[in-house]
């Protein structure tokens, strides 16, 4: 299986999600495809952990993590949290292709044999599954979202990276952008700034900010 | 940590807007913790590992809760490439409220190395702290440093120490 085509194949489903990606090819991959602003984890790793503070934040949306098998390697903690949180609207997709690919294509523990799908299980994810096809990865991520559970996808994928364009923006815009589309579809505010002074000392009491 | 400092510190959190917790406990901090755990204003999140609080609370903020997290020092030193690479590069507020060992007063050698590092570290990572030692106090300044986290942007740490921790 080649991610891109994963990737290609899922964007129609996530059209309202809240999408976290990893570093690595996913990020561009993603990019790529799609309609709305998502969140790059650049911190390796903590993909999954970010995807469950918004899962918790916002348990009326969809969030989907895409994450890689030396990534959540270097974070196994989190599958222990994210289980025992068990949040409903969270959807983790695991990418494994054996590999630090964008870091000199060593090999990851996945490749001798870890199985990081039976390590979510084993720490109580309720449906964890490897995808055997792109149909079938399809097919999974269809019935993760629609049945708000906790869901781990995996897929088997080669180690390459589709040409595609590459990012235009970082971390902080890319983090505005992503708040902003939070704002505009969820209703929450989150970027509280202080009023001004001359407003409070009508508004609030002395020393208030 | 005595019940009532754990009571002001619980206070002065949530009277700052916190409402999003993730910790990992401690003996010293146990008391604490179990107040959130107790508070079913504030969302809790038990950590396995400290580093992935870094990554849930960056999370809790995008979907806009005001997240905290409470740790020992020695957590906080398994939190340097997350707070500079994900927390402090994308701008996320977050209050940090850190158990001091390792500094003066410490009894148990283990803690030691502990205590020449933690405030080099938030120097190096840019990181504006305090250090809370005395029980009358701590409330005013987890206010002023969840103030500066908001404003700033940026994660703002709290060390407890003397008082604030042990006693």
């Amino acid at each position: 299986m080649e991610r891109y085509e994963c990737i290609q194949r899922i964007a129609p489903l996530l059209g309202e999600a809240l999408v976290l990606t990893c570093i690595g090819g996913t990020r561009v991959e993603w990019n790529a495809v799609a309609n709305a602003p998502d969140f790059t984890v650049y911190a390796m790793g903590l993909t999954s952990s970010v995807g469950l503070g918004l899962a918790l934040a916002l348990p009326d949306r969809q969030v989907v993590a895409f994450d890689g098998d030396g990534a959540l390697l270097m974070n196994l903690p989190s599958l222990t949290t994210i289980a025992t949180q068990r949040p409903p609207n969270l959807l983790h997709v695991l990418f494994d292709n054996g590999s630090y690919e964008s870091s000199g294509q060593g090999p990851t523990h996945t490749a001798r044999g870890v199985d990081l799908v039976q390590v979510a299980r084993a720490c109580g994810y309720p449906h964890a599954a490897w995808a055997e096809s792109v149909d079938d990865f399809q097919r999974l991520v269809a019935e993760a979202i629609g049945r708000r559970e906790l869901t781990l996808v995996g897929a088997r994928v080669a180690a390459s990276t589709a040409s595609v364009p590459n990012m235009t923006t970082d971390s902080l815009e890319q983090k505005y952008r992503f708040l902003r589309h939070v704002e505009a579809t969820s209703g929450v505010q989150i970027l509280r700034l202080a009023p001004p002074s001359h407003t409070v000392e009508r508004t609030a009491a002395p020393g208030a900010r | 940590m005595r019940p009532d400092v754990a009571a002001r510190i619980h206070d002065a959190m949530t009277a700052a807007g916190v409402n999003f917790v993730a910790t990992l406990p401690e003996n010293n901090l146990e008391p604490l913790v179990r107040l959130f755990r107790d508070d079913p204003a504030v969302t809790h999140v038990p950590l396995a590992r400290e580093e992935e609080g870094i990554g849930i609370c960056t999370g809790a903020y995008l979907g806009g809760k005001v997240p905290a997290m409470i740790m020992m020092d020695a957590g906080l030193l398994t939190c340097g490439n997350a707070l500079a690479v994900l927390a402090i590069q994308s701008g996320i507020p977050m209050l940090l409220v850190v158990g001091y060992s390792g500094g003066l007063g410490e009894r148990y050698f283990m803690h030691t190395p502990l205590g020449p590092v933690v405030e080099p570290m938030l120097r190096a990572l840019n990181i504006v702290y305090s250090v809370a030692e005395r029980a009358d106090d701590v409330g005013h300044q987890i206010g002023r440093a969840q103030t500066l986290a908001q404003s700033a942007r940026r994660p703002v740490a709290v060390l407890l120490d003397d008082e604030c921790l042990r006693q």
